[in-house]
């Protein structure tokens, strides 16, 4: 390095490096200028000057110089290693890749391009590459523990791809071999975590290449050396059951039991070893009885555990599973246990459990009523343990949708002690599953107020604001909880997904797709930044030895983009993107359509109001870059510029030429990492009709028919598909023949056409679901599409269904068939798809007196249909009619937030 | 009711949510795949019946220090769980793990000043006492104590002077995260 020069400038060259490792970048730029005054073309120098004030946040000038450098030396490896770590500063790892191959061209035995090549290798799943460079490393310096333990992981880690056998034994191989060069008295006190975490590593390799056998005797022959006695017991415990010694590991589990009670995974272990466990909870009579003997004595032996009183409602039926449930739920709400009902919730789901749970409280509650205590009982119980009786009551009757009677039962409790605020969020919650959102949110801010230091009720009145579309208010809200007021970046710094999530669906519902697209994508860009945290990790974890835990992590890494989170960002994002392309300019004409219904007086005002707020916004964003600004210059040399949002409100993300290029990108994602959703094919269809690509299109419908032919939208996907099909003109390319041919012959593979016409393949579909309005729903818009003359037909069909009673639970309860959303769905096709204006208004009528608590129907419960202020210790209704009065009538909204902002 | 285990890589998303549900002090996800990746065994989840995740401990080890011990670095169990004692499982297993892998002599954490339930559970069922107090530790200006409890310590071996090799070179990223003192915030009652 720097060796063309003469010894002075050599030395300086070598303090620019130390500069550089150390941070102290004008320090380095000052000995890199004195060269240059010498030397103004030495290219290490220029590269490295180039490095450094990449570090000072001057990208332009970093890569000319850089470049420059590189121009001026092309038979330099420090150039060209330069150059990488340009690039991978910017996370260009394709790119810096390249550079550092050309580095080691020049100069293959540098460990460090080495090392930098193996982590952007790791990174980016180049794995047969890593192996290489790894395997390099080590026989260059095998003196490292690292590399030893990089060599191993490289190759266990390439196992994915290549065969798993072979290169997880190959690992193992190479782990014994690095324990070999170790002493008999290795490790040193200080080193035995980092040892103990290598030994479980290799065990864990030896049980995933298939050696539970070898696994095992490795652990215990190493078990002198495991710090970690945790993990020790668990991993024996489960190489043990996985050989199928169940009598050893009964008594194994049984000892992890002792250790923690309450850990569910412990007793699925015992159950496994004693043969009693079943994947779908389904056992015979003799194995109930079994179990329950099981549960009783563990009972007795973990009295503080509530996992063996809990586990056994799972299994038990009847009248044994009405004792013990009883049992197990007295005490809970003598106690006040809030999470009870949650904590029941799944026993639901089993036939016949949730008429039982009914019962039982019922029970409860009329013996607390008249006598004050437990039925069979002489003690009294104490005034809190009906509240809580109630409390659960609501939330059952909630469950089970009937919603009067789970408001009644809230509002018992809440007469019978106005204080507790879990009443509230339960009455919140109840509002929103019967369709009033803003009574809901109201609720909502309601307990919010009750305890302003609780971050948790705070996030659940955001949540209510932003499902009733208050985001403004919602926004103001959740900032009371970021540190700093004025800073409303905070809930973007800390990655808050679902607020973001939350917030982009309001935005999309009401139309502003620039905002929505804006809060979809910051989520995309979390993700992006999650897979990005990981680059550090590689070197680090092989030091630290955390092999098992890092390895886990990359496995993760690589399904990331599979959580749902990122599924609902990249499914919103793409609605946004199709509603863009569908009507490109909707959103400013809609404005203008509001504006024109409003008297030219008001009209006045609101643009006056409306230019203010840009102004405003405007002026924010300048004093914010100044402020930026003015913090520059630090020791370092490096300007902590917290980059200012150039478009906050996503108004440039909806300038975007190509709407459904961008969808796709987001689609492409989508197809990667969840195939298994319909949502996904769903949007495919969507976005691949718009774009006229029918093979892809036609993929999508073989993925809908895969996953849930019966589905409506699946139904609707394929009708549209075909009928647009059969209505294109005659092949007359190449290519379109090609199409063609395609088409013709995948036809035959949809069982529901065959030998059918469109019109008649849609009627099967309606006599196979004639009882569901959904599926009738689906069919009536398509004969509307197929014969645009039956209209009439169409509404009819939507019309003669019928709201039926029908079973619930598998139990004796009956619910009423059609769900809110759906009749909103419905309500929606009529008024906008089937343009019938009267159809839609007597469906409003009709649906109104099924959900008497929705605003959307304008039910009487509704706060749509309440102007009845209530007294505000009981439920504030009339305090929220929604965002759009607070803008006209704007004053008491306003001031009774900045109250609650004062008492914080 | 509630299961308690050992966090995976895979709960880390959900304790990141809760951690915003609940609690104001928050950290980005490398910040937790820091702790995971540094002391994987000093990380704890409450998994409730419908496998969602309703609270967490998550704790680190102090390295640079002369005496070898753990800090809690977060906390948290959402509102609608509490009164199951969930806070003081998960902090007992942490606290277990500290001392039985990693010999840790004492654990320290901090709580606001104003977190009455918080401060009640550490003194009175866990044990802690007042160490020091310190002014304006959290964000919007609020006063933390430094909470101290000492562990069996039993020493089997110091941990913490085994890291000078970490070379941290030009080239060899050195892992960089969120705040370098995690603010330990309780909301447990």
């Amino acid at each position: 390095m720097g060796a063309s020069l003469p010894p002075k400038e050599a030395n300086l060259f070598k303090l620019i490096v130390k500069s550089y490792e150390t941070k102290q970048y004008k320090k380095g730029l000052k000995a890199a200028d004195t060269i240059l005054k010498k030397f103004p073309n030495h290219g290490e120098t220029l590269s490295m000057k180039g490095l450094t004030l990449n570090c000072m946040d001057r990208k332009s000038e970093a890569y000319e110089l850089v470049r420059l450098g590189l121009k001026n030396d092309l038979k330099s490896h420090v150039c060209w290693h330069v150059y990488g770590l340009l690039y991978r500063s910017d996370r260009e790892y394709r790119e810096a890749i390249k550079c550092y191959r050309n580095a080691l061209r020049i100069d293959p035995d540098n460990i460090e391009i080495l090392r930098d090549l193996s982590l952007l290798q790791a990174q980016m799943r180049d794995l047969e590459g890593f192996v290489e460079t790894r395997q390099q490393l080590l026989t260059l310096k095998p003196n490292h523990r690292m590399n030893w333990i990089g060599f191993a992981v490289a190759h266990h880690l390439n196992s994915k791809y290549a065969s798993l056998l072979v290169c997880g034994s190959k690992a193992v191989d190479i782990l014994e071999a690095y324990e070999g060069t170790l002493d008999d008295d290795y490790p040193p006190e200080n080193e035995r975590c980092e040892h103990g975490e290598m030994l479980l590593y290799k065990i864990s390799l030896l049980e995933e290449c298939g050696f539970p056998e070898r696994a095992l005797e490795e652990l215990r022959k190493k078990e002198s050396k495991m710090v970690d006695k945790l993990d020790y017991k668990e991993q024996e415990a489960l190489l043990i059951l996985k050989l199928g010694r169940f009598e050893e590991g009964e008594k194994l589990f049984r000892v992890l039991l002792t250790m923690n009670p309450d850990n569910y995974r412990y007793y699925d272990g015992l159950q496994r070893c004693l043969g009693l466990y079943s994947e779908k909870g389904q056992y015979t009579a003799d194995e109930i009885d079994r179990l329950e003997n099981l549960y009783r004595v563990l009972a007795h032996q973990y009295s503080r555990s509530s996992a063996v009183k809990r586990i056994p409602l799972d299994f038990l039926q009847d009248d044994k599973f009405r004792e013990a449930a009883d049992n197990y739920i007295r005490p809970l709400l003598t106690k006040g246990v809030p999470s009870l009902f949650s904590d029941l919730y799944p026993l639901y789901d089993h036939p016949g459990k949730a008429d039982i749970l009914g019962e039982i409280v019922l029970k409860l509650e009329q013996s607390l009523k008249s006598t004050g205590g437990y039925p069979g009982r002489v003690e009294k119980e104490p005034p809190s343990t009906l509240m809580w009786t109630l409390f659960y009551l609501a939330q059952h009757y909630d469950r089970r949708e009937q919603y009067d009677i789970g408001l009644t039962k809230i509002d018992e409790a809440i007469e019978h002690t106005p204080t507790v605020i879990d009443l509230y969020s339960v009455k919140s919650r109840i509002l929103k599953h019967a369709g009033d959102l803003a009574a809901a949110a109201a609720l909502a801010d309601e307990a919010r107020c009750m305890d302003l230091a609780d971050r948790y009720v705070n996030s659940e009145c955001v949540k209510r604001m932003l499902q009733a579309d208050q985001v403004t208010l919602a926004e103001k809200t959740a900032v009371l909880f970021t540190k700093d007021g004025e800073q409303h970046n905070n809930l973007y710094d800390m990655q808050c997904m679902w607020y973001e999530l939350a917030s982009g669906e309001s935005y999309l519902r009401q139309g502003e797709l620039g905002r929505s697209l804006k809060k979809f994508l910051a989520v995309e860009k979390h993700y992006a930044d999650i897979t990005e945290d990981q680059f550090d990790f590689h070197s680090y974890c092989l030091r630290k030895m955390t092999l098992r835990a890092y390895v886990e992590m990359l496995k993760f890494q690589d399904r990331l983009h599979s959580h749902a989170y990122f599924r609902k960002a990249a499914s919103g994002a793409i609605r946004c993107y199709l509603k863009l392309y569908d009507s490109p300019l909707k959103s400013a004409s809609e404005e203008d359509d509001a504006m024109s219904k409003l008297p030219p007086s008001q009209k006045k005002k609101l643009k006056q109001k409306l230019r203010k707020a840009e102004a405003r916004a405007k002026k924010d964003a300048e004093v914010k870059i100044e402020e930026s600004n003015a913090t520059s210059a630090t020791k370092s040399g490096k300007r902590h510029v917290k980059p200012v949002d150039p478009d906050p409100h996503g108004e440039k993300l909806i300038q975007t030429e190509d709407p459904l290029a961008e969808a796709s990108k987001y689609l492409k994602l989508l197809l990667k990492h969840s195939p298994d959703f319909l949502e996904t094919h769903l949007l495919s269809f969507d976005v691949n009709m718009r774009k006229q690509k029918i093979l892809l299109a036609l993929q999508a419908i073989k993925h809908l028919m895969r996953l849930d032919a019966d589905d409506p939208k699946s139904h609707l996907c394929l009708m549209k598909f075909f009928h647009k099909v059969d209505s294109l003109p005659t092949p007359v390319t190449d290519s379109e023949k090609l199409i063609w041919g395609v088409l013709e012959a995948e036809r035959p593979a949809f069982s529901q056409l065959h030998g059918k016409s469109l019109i008649e393949a849609n009627n099967t579909f309606l006599e196979k679901h004639k009882e569901s309005l959904i599926h009738r729903a689906s069919v009536a818009e398509l004969l509307h599409v197929l014969e645009p003359n039956k209209k009439a037909e169409a509404v009819k069909l939507i019309e003669d269904s019928v709201n039926d009673l029908v079973s619930m639970d598998g139990g004796k309860g009956t619910v009423r068939s059609w769900k809110l959303n759906d009749c909103i769905t419905v309500h929606k096709l009529l008024e906008t798809t089937l343009v019938d204006h009267d159809a839609a208004s007597r469906w409003k009528v009709r649906c109104a007196e099924y959900f008497v608590h929705s605003t959307y129907f304008g039910g009487i419960q509704s706060s749509a249909n309440n102007q009845v202020q209530k007294s505000p210790a009981n439920g504030a209704v009339g305090l929220n009619a929604g965002e759009n009065s607070s803008l006209s009538s704007n004053g008491r909204l306003e001031k009774l937030n900045a109250l609650k902002d004062l008492q914080i | 009711m509630v299961c308690i285990r050992k966090a995976t890589i895979d709960d880390l998303l959900a304790m990141q949510a809760c951690n915003l549900l609940c609690l104001p002090e928050n950290y980005q996800m490398k910040y937790y795949f820091y702790h995971i990746l540094s002391w994987p065994q000093l990380l704890y989840v409450a998994e409730d019946y419908n496998g969602k995740i309703v609270g967490y401990v998550l704790a680190k080890m102090e390295e640079e220090t002369t005496e070898c011990h753990g800090h809690i670095t977060s906390l948290a169990v959402v509102r609608t769980h509490r009164k199951l004692g969930l806070a003081t499982k998960l902090m007992t297993a942490a606290q277990n793990a500290m001392e039985q892998v990693f010999g840790a002599e004492y654990v320290s954490l901090h709580v606001r000043k104003s977190n009455r339930a918080a401060f009640k559970l550490y003194t009175e069922t866990l044990g802690y006492k007042i160490h020091d107090m310190e002014a304006k530790y959290y964000a919007d200006g609020e006063d933390a104590y430094d909470m101290r409890k000492e562990l069996k310590g039993k020493k089997h071996h110091q941990h913490h002077h085994h890291h000078h090799h970490h070379g941290g070179g030009c080239c060899s990223g050195e892992v960089k995260v969120g705040p370098k003192e995690g603010a330990a915030e309780t909301k447990a009652a």
